[in-house]
């Protein structure tokens, strides 16, 4: 059961993490193509800046919500060299259920305000949902992976970037 | 107000990752002062839908490719070979090497894992000890975001609006005075004990080689600079040419970039770009919610305490900072105290560009002092040493570096001459 929710999130997150890798080659290309259009084509492009600042959204997002499962997120933490199991077990589950609940927030009003607006986007008229809902979605994976790592044993959570106990001991 | 700042401290403390810490006490923020809890997926969304942001990953990628591309190895011995004859040589080639590299990187973490990779591996061999090693990397990493390319200028300048390429230009000679800060406590220490002198040997033929290599990678700063300032291209279009520009160098004139090393290159500047992205946006509502709570005041009373002092206020500010960095991020930093401070340096007539410089030379000194630290971290982690043992050794330069925020506050023109000779 446990492998399965372990494999579940990681392949979930790779997902993620391809989609928004691919979304950086896009942005990129977009960008040089701004350029090129402009002194080599005359036709300045109108809908490119447009474009690449949501598509950078999504990638915030997506590829964010496979940092929650990887744990690759920045974190402080000055309570790292307390040595009891029992503090320790504590603080993993204070700090999952904290950024458990934040993301519970972003995916309940990034989707109820993403779906609320009937808008399109000035240049490259793109209806307002698609960038908007990148919150919201990204809300919900981080929900699922979050949950996916309360439910594994703590052996099994990847562990966090940023800072080990030893660095600090 | 209160229940934000404490909750924020709580779970910054228990190891909550930071940009949940934000989002998190703002949504506290927000039930204490009852404000909409929609907000937060709005301006989140608004704190990176930014035009200027939009530089940030293509500036990151550059400097991911270009450490794929045997870039870094080819500047490091270049900038052996410079100082090869000299007493303590490694150690200012690390110097050399990070003035070079912060020309292409755009942040101090990606200086520090590149040169620390190298350095804090090759330095022991010739006889430093691994904790002067990492201390000497470190606070050469500090150059990586005020050299241009700079994320944490590209961050300022989407807060404040005023603009990168003149920030960019700003920075050039902070940068410099940091690298002489640091070869001067090299050089004093080497005055104290024999500093090793460098077994660096060129291989035959490498010299013209090496120095060709070096001429053509260190074109990219110049390019961005000199394309971004006279206005042939935007600062976010320049990061894409630097994207270009790097990947062409490494596939087809050092051969060493596969298009494995290119998928990969995309998969960090992702997750890089996203863990800034959502420390930012949340750094957004945080603002918001401390606007609404009306911080506004307090920082009037804040720059009332100077009394007109230009001087005593950006030293004032670089106080408050330095004791902020130590514990936050430069970005989030930014994002929350630089628009509060905006409005008094308008009133005392500061130079935006100094005050820019004096904030984050302050910011990313926090990243080298504990507790907090990213820099500290990498390097730490590669020296295989905690970071008070680092800290031992690296205070002197610290020492330096506060003494260049000093120049900094009392003169303005090291920040804002470059920028008006480039402008006319």
């Amino acid at each position: 059961m446990h492998r399965a929710i372990f494999g579940f999130a990681t392949g979930l997150s790779r997902v993620c993490e391809v989609l928004a890798a691919l979304l950086v080659g896009a942005a990129i290309t977009i960008n040089l193509a701004q350029v090129l259009w402009r002194y080599i084509l005359n036709d300045p492009l109108e809908w490119s800046e447009e474009v690449m600042r949501y598509t950078m959204v999504w990638v915030a997002f997506l590829a964010g919500s496979a940092g929650v499962f990887r744990g690759e997120h920045m974190a402080a933490g000055m309570l790292g060299n307390i040595e009891s199991a029992l503090v320790k077990r504590i603080l993993h589950y204070a700090i999952l259920v904290s950024m458990l609940i934040f993301s519970a927030v972003l995916a309940w009003w990034g989707t109820r305000y993403g779906f609320d607006t009937g808008q399109v986007s000035p240049a490259a008229q793109i209806p307002m949902e698609i960038p908007y809902l990148a919150v919201g979605f990204g809300g919900i994976l981080m929900v699922i992976k979050l949950i996916c790592l309360l439910l594994l044993p703590i052996e099994m959570v990847p562990q966090p970037g940023g800072m080990r106990p030893e660095d600090i001991a | 107000m209160i229940s934000l700042g404490v909750a924020f401290g709580v779970l910054l403390a228990i190891g909550v990752p930071v940009a949940f810490a934000i989002g998190l006490a703002s949504v506290v923020g927000i039930l204490a002062l009852d404000l909409r809890m929609v907000a937060v997926p709005t301006r989140m969304f608004t704190g990176i839908d930014s035009f200027v942001l939009l530089a940030a990953p293509f500036y990151i990628m550059a400097g991911e490719v270009m450490a794929r591309s045997g870039i870094t190895r080819r500047l490091i011995r270049f900038s052996m070979m410079i100082t090869r004859n000299v007493p303590g040589g490694t150690a200012y080639a690390c110097v050399v090497s990070a003035i070079m590299f912060s020309g292409i990187s755009g942040t101090a973490v990606g200086d520090a894992a590149a040169l620390g990779q190298i350095f804090i591996k090759e330095m022991p061999k010739e006889g430093y000890r691994v904790d002067y090693s990492a201390a000497v990397v470190v606070a050469s990493s500090m150059m990586g975001p005020i050299i241009p390319p700079s994320v944490i200028m590209i961050i300022f300048s989407a807060v404040t609006q005023v603009s990168v390429i003149e920030l960019f230009a700003a920075g050039v000679i902070p940068g410099f005075m940091l690298a002489a800060s640091i070869a001067i406590v090299i050089f004093i220490q080497g005055l104290k004990g024999v500093l090793p002198r460098p077994t660096f040997k060129l291989e035959p033929g490498e010299g013209k080689r090496l120095i060709v290599d070096g001429l053509l990678i260190l074109t990219l700063p110049v390019v961005i600079i000199r394309g971004a300032s006279s206005g042939i291209f935007t600062t976010t279009e320049a990061g894409g040419i630097a994207c270009l520009y790097a990947v062409l160098l490494g596939v087809f004139v050092f051969k060493q970039l596969t298009w494995r090393d290119i998928w990969e290159t995309l998969i960090a500047t992702a997750q890089i770009s996203a863990s800034i992205y959502l420390v930012l946006a949340a750094s957004e509502v945080m603002s918001w919610v401390m606007t609404r709570g009306g911080i506004t005041d307090h920082v009037r009373e804040f720059g009332a305490l100077f009394g007109g002092n230009k001087v005593l206020f950006l030293l004032g500010i670089a106080v408050a900072l330095t004791l902020i960095g130590t514990f936050l991020e430069p970005g989030p930093a930014v994002i929350l105290f630089v628009p509060l401070l905006m409005p008094a340096v308008k009133l005392l007539g500061v130079d935006p560009l100094q005050f820019a410089m004096v904030v984050i030379l302050t910011l990313t000194l926090g990243l080298i002092t504990p507790p907090v630290g990213v820099c500290m971290f990498v390097v730490c982690r590669i020296a295989n040493i905690n970071i008070w043992q680092l800290f031992a050794k690296t205070w002197p330069f610290f020492v330096a570096e506060t003494i260049v925020i000093i120049l900094l506050c009392l003169v303005p023109g090291f920040s804002n001459w470059l920028p008006y000779v480039l402008k006319n």
